[in-house]
């Protein structure tokens, strides 16, 4: 039969075209491979900022923080690294087209070159027989009970591996990171951001005047309204001004300022500084530390991380959050991770809640929030065997899962601006919606949008715009910036008293033991007894402006105003 | 060129598209005066896009299918699937397609509130439609992810037919997960794991790159092997062609036994004729199908204790909310039970002693793409004539 011949086939211009296209596609094919595997190597193998040494440029910069014509070599060598690391990728981006595209122009060629040729018969090799159908059943059937048998394995194998690897780790965490900042103040308002401290000889009379109470007093070198936090025998505060971004470290024992450390400001140059408000400062922000680094946030979305010793480990330009007060989220801290609230925006879509490894600063999760601005701070709190991370946000209150940042509820109740942070309390979420309204969530949630499912209660009063709620874990106080102290019962949100205190506050409340400490702005601590009826048990006093909310730690009270970080102790 | 040529250079020249996954310069952390652009939403595609999409796919079907019944031609198959790969694949990027539309479906039949477009249930019900009266067309010249499996099919090996079998059970596996998955609102497994969207798109991470590689090279070799391994839809759709109405036949009239269809098949979908078994073998299978028989719900009800047990684990390691989780355990089981089924089909199948005369494509496996028509002699003779 003549179709079988394919010489005569081969012999034809069409075909003859088709292969050389093939080859020719191929040859093509072949020259980008190995300019691309040649601009891989490049990107690969050569570190763009170790060549020219610009590392260690940078290093000489921090010695020299003045030397302006080395800051322009820095800048214009680092111009050209990018450019040229941007070259190559669009060099390996267009190869790689090319390269698909002339492999597709190839494989479609030879196709259409072997359409046109006709394979000759084959003479069978072997008799058709039953014998090779019995065969050919028995390899099915014991292929089937093999993949079968892989299949149930893996499944057995997940099952009874999983739970045996998860469960301690997740209890081991539990205990782990409840342990771990068991007598520490590595937070704004403390490990759970509640404002309650476990401390117990707490003292409750002192007056700087006298001379009375007042352990040290240490001169902070940049005003800012961010809080104090505590970690061991060291106390860390922040500061900023329009071009100055810094980290202070003081000594528990005497107060010494043991280490500055600064982070700095990508605003000054050809950015502009964000507009902040006054009272709002350029580091209204808390820091946060996990006892080996210590991490803070400024108005400009500047992020360093440094340890326990002020050297720095990382710096992260997080951009400048559009907030019409300025930035003011606090850090939280989980672990490894620092939790940063990035709420920007006037409108919800650019906002996030970012974890950040705190050993390398790399990211270790990121989540979109549907809120815009707030002021509110994140805060971990547990749950159950886990942990969550709750974080507040017109309209929204989200709890989190802290390992991996996955949304698992949210509840719509809140509305404009947002600064009193939420607390938890006896598997409440207790969260403020300013001038209006306490809600009180339930945690142990079915997921999802809660709102009509889990809001165990709420109460209309006097509510807070800046100071968040404190409770004991049967009452809950809330304090107004002038001075109105509402106190309600946790089990059904009524009210228990209400009681007008003299002066503005900013400073959250906060409880210890069976007392309630509520600075106002002059730097008075009012102290009253926990109670179903408002007590004063006394007033203590320093001579400053307080803004900042105070840290409890062994025994200890540590207040910031404006101008110094203050020990009050036996 | 030769062949041999072509089998060692294609998977170098596979492993160098690999060469694209670059890391990315990181940002600069404290750059200066650089303005960060805006970023831009793009607008939505016009709705008639939707439609004249649909239109394309039910005329591409219509096509496939009288191509392969009716006008018997290789060649024209071959060119719709091409232009299936451009239009499908690389113009409209690989979405929807009627394999990632089975998420969209097993969402929408769970959740009410899922309102599935129309157009993505016309792209899965179309191909389901014509598979079940023409056979599966739709995979021999109208799906981009078969066609451009199809351009790299230069050397094919024959796999045994009990891997094949074994192997096909993966894809049922698959499709139970990608259904639990997408019912609970998990994720779009097979969308997120399509092999060659990566290709389609010119775009994708490191990992994209080395599955589109991986699967293109094996191509080389087994022939489409997502297809025939992996697709979920493909398992759908090779049920359904099982009772289709019309298929495609090797030959015009009659069979000469000359094996070049087998021989030209690289899909291994020609079954040879086959003689009644011996008496003894006979009652052997019969006591065998019994046992099968009562077998089937034994692995039915393994099949849904594993998907029960192993779900819980599944739904916390891909985030499934509390509220779909109870649905979520009993689709695992249904999933489960599906599997174990599956698999006694297979084990019951492998019983059943068939007859026949001739070559013959085998309805479920046979992809209509026209290989073996194209080489029957009597084919060549009845156009010569």
């Amino acid at each position: 039969m003549d179709y079988i011949d394919n010489t005569e086939i081969k012999l034809r211009p069409a075909y003859q075209g088709l292969m050389g296209g093939a080859v020719a596609a191929a040859v093509f094919a072949g020259l980008a491979a190995a300019l691309l595997m040649v601009n891989a190597y490049q990107i690969r193998v050569i570190e763009p900022r170790q060549a020219g040494h610009l590392l260690e440029m940078e290093k000489q910069f921090d010695a020299r923080q003045n030397d302006e014509a080395l800051a322009g070599r820095i800048r214009d060598f680092d111009a050209h690294v990018r450019r040229d690391a941007l070259r190559r990728q669009q060099f390996a981006h267009t190869g790689a087209m090319y390269l698909v595209c002339s492999l597709i122009v190839s494989a479609g060629c030879f196709l259409a070159a072997r359409l046109m040729l006709r394979p000759s018969p084959v003479i069978p090799a072997r008799p058709v027989c039953a014998g090779l159908q019995v065969r050919q059943a028995i390899q099915v059937r014991m292929a089937v009970t093999v993949v079968l048998a892989v299949v149930a394995s893996a499944g057995l194998y997940a099952v009874l591996r999983v739970p045996a690897e998860s469960k301690p780790k997740t209890s081991a965490m539990t205990v782990d990171w409840a342990e771990t900042v068991k007598g520490q103040w590595p937070s704004f308002r403390g490990p759970w951001g509640d404002g309650a401290a476990g401390e117990k000889d707490i003292p409750a009379a002192w007056n700087e005047k006298e001379n009375k109470g007042v352990l040290w007093k240490s001169v902070v070198p940049l005003t800012s309204h961010s809080s104090p936090i505590v970690w061991g025998d060291k106390i860390f505060l922040s500061g900023a001004i329009k071009d100055e971004q810094k980290i202070f470290c003081y000594g528990a024992k005497d107060g010494k300022l043991l280490w500055t450390s600064a982070i700095k400001p990508a605003g000054v140059e050809g950015r502009a500084a964000p507009d902040v408000m006054e009272d709002t400062g350029y580091a209204a922000s808390t820091p946060a530390v996990n006892g080996k680094y210590v991490c803070a946030i400024f108005v400009t979305g500047d992020i360093g991380c440094f340890d326990m010793d002020g050297k720095v480990q990382w710096q992260k330009a997080l951009g400048v959050p559009e907030s019409i007060y300025g930035y003011a989220a606090s850090l939280a801290v989980f672990n490894d991770m620092v939790i940063v609230q990035f709420d920007q925006g006037t409108e919800a879509g650019r906002s996030e809640l970012i974890a950040i490894n705190m050993t390398d600063g790399k990211i270790a999760w990121r989540t979109n929030r549907p809120v815009p601005n707030s002021w509110t701070s994140p805060t971990v709190v547990k749950v159950g065997n886990g942990y969550q991370i709750l974080a507040s946000g017109s309209p929204w209150v989200i709890g989190y899962e802290a390992l991996t940042g996955r949304e698992l509820w949210r509840a719509s109740c809140l509305g404009s601006d947002i600064a009193p942070t939420q607390i938890s309390v006896g598997g409440l979420a207790l969260a403020v919606q300013p001038y209006d309204k306490l809600y009180a969530i339930r945690m142990d949630n079915a997921g999802g949008d809660v709102t009509q499912t889990a809001m165990t209660w709420q109460k209309q009063g006097d509510m807070p715009d800046i100071c968040s709620p404190v409770s004991d874990g049967k009452l809950v106080w809330t304090l107004t910036t002038n001075g109105t102290l509402s106190c309600f019962d946790l089990a059904d949100g009524k009210e228990v008293y209400k009681q007008s205190l003299e002066g503005d506050f900013h400073a959250s409340p906060s409880v210890v033991g069976d007392k309630l400490y509520i600075l106002n702005r002059k730097g008075l601590m009012i102290i009253a007894q926990i109670g179903r009826v408002y007590k004063e048990i006394t007033r203590s006093a320093i001579e400053e402006e307080c803004f900042a909310s105070p840290a409890f730690a062994e025994g200890r009270i540590y207040l910031r105003s404006t101008k110094s970080l203050y020990c009050i102790g036996q | 060129m030769t062949r041999r040529m072509w089998t060692y250079l294609l998977p170098v020249l596979m492993l160098c598209v690999l060469a694209w996954g670059v890391e990315r310069f990181p940002p600069p952390q404290f750059e200066s005066g650089h303005q960060v652009p805006q970023m831009a939403t793009p607008l939505p595609r016009a709705a008639v896009w939707d439609w004249i999409d649909t239109g394309v796919l039910f005329a591409a079907l219509c096509a496939a299918s009288w191509l392969a019944l009716k006008k018997r031609n290789r060649k024209w198959i071959a060119g719709l699937m091409i232009f299936s790969l451009l239009y499908f694949g690389f113009w409209r990027r690989g979405c929807v397609c009627p394999v990632g539309a089975i998420g969209n479906a097993a969402l929408a039949a769970a959740d009410s509130s899922y309102a599935i477009p129309a157009v993505v249930l016309a792209f899965f019900l179309l191909p389901l439609i014509f598979t079940l009266f023409f056979g599966r067309g739709f995979c021999g010249a109208v799906c981009p992810l078969g066609a451009v499996q199809d351009l790299f099919i230069i050397r094919p090996m024959r796999v045994l037919p009990a891997l094949e079998a074994g192997l096909r059970l993966f894809a049922y596996l698959y499709l139970a997960a990608a259904a639990v998955m997408a019912a609970t609102g998990t994720m779009f497994l097979i969308c997120r794991y399509d092999p060659f969207v990566t290709l389609f798109r010119f775009d994708g991470n490191w990992n994209g790159w080395v599955l589109t590689a991986s699967f293109l090279a094996i191509s080389i070799f087994i022939a489409r092997p997502y297809c025939r391994f992996l697709c979920p839809y493909g398992v759908i759709l090779r049920n359904l062609s099982r009772l289709s109405k019309w298929r495609v036949t090797i030959t015009p009239d009659e069979c000469i036994h000359c094996r070049l269809c087998e021989n030209v098949c690289p899909f291994g979908a020609i079954s040879e004729p086959s003689k009644v078994l011996p008496l003894a073998e006979t009652a052997e299978n019969k006591r065998r199908l019994v046992v099968f028989i009562i077998l089937a719900p034994i692995l039915a009800a393994a099949g849904g204790w594993l998907g029960w047990t192993v779900y819980p684990m599944l739904a916390k390691q891909g985030g499934v909310a509390e509220s779909a989780k109870s649905l979520g355990i009993k689709l695992a089981i249904v999933a489960g039970v599906f599997v174990g089924l599956a698999a006694a089909g297979k084990l019951i199948g492998s019983v059943i002693g068939r007859r026949q005369e001739d070559y013959e494509a085998r309805r479920a496996d046979c992809f209509a793409c026209g290989r073996c028509f194209e080489y029957c002699p009597r084919e060549q003779l009845k156009r010569k004539q």
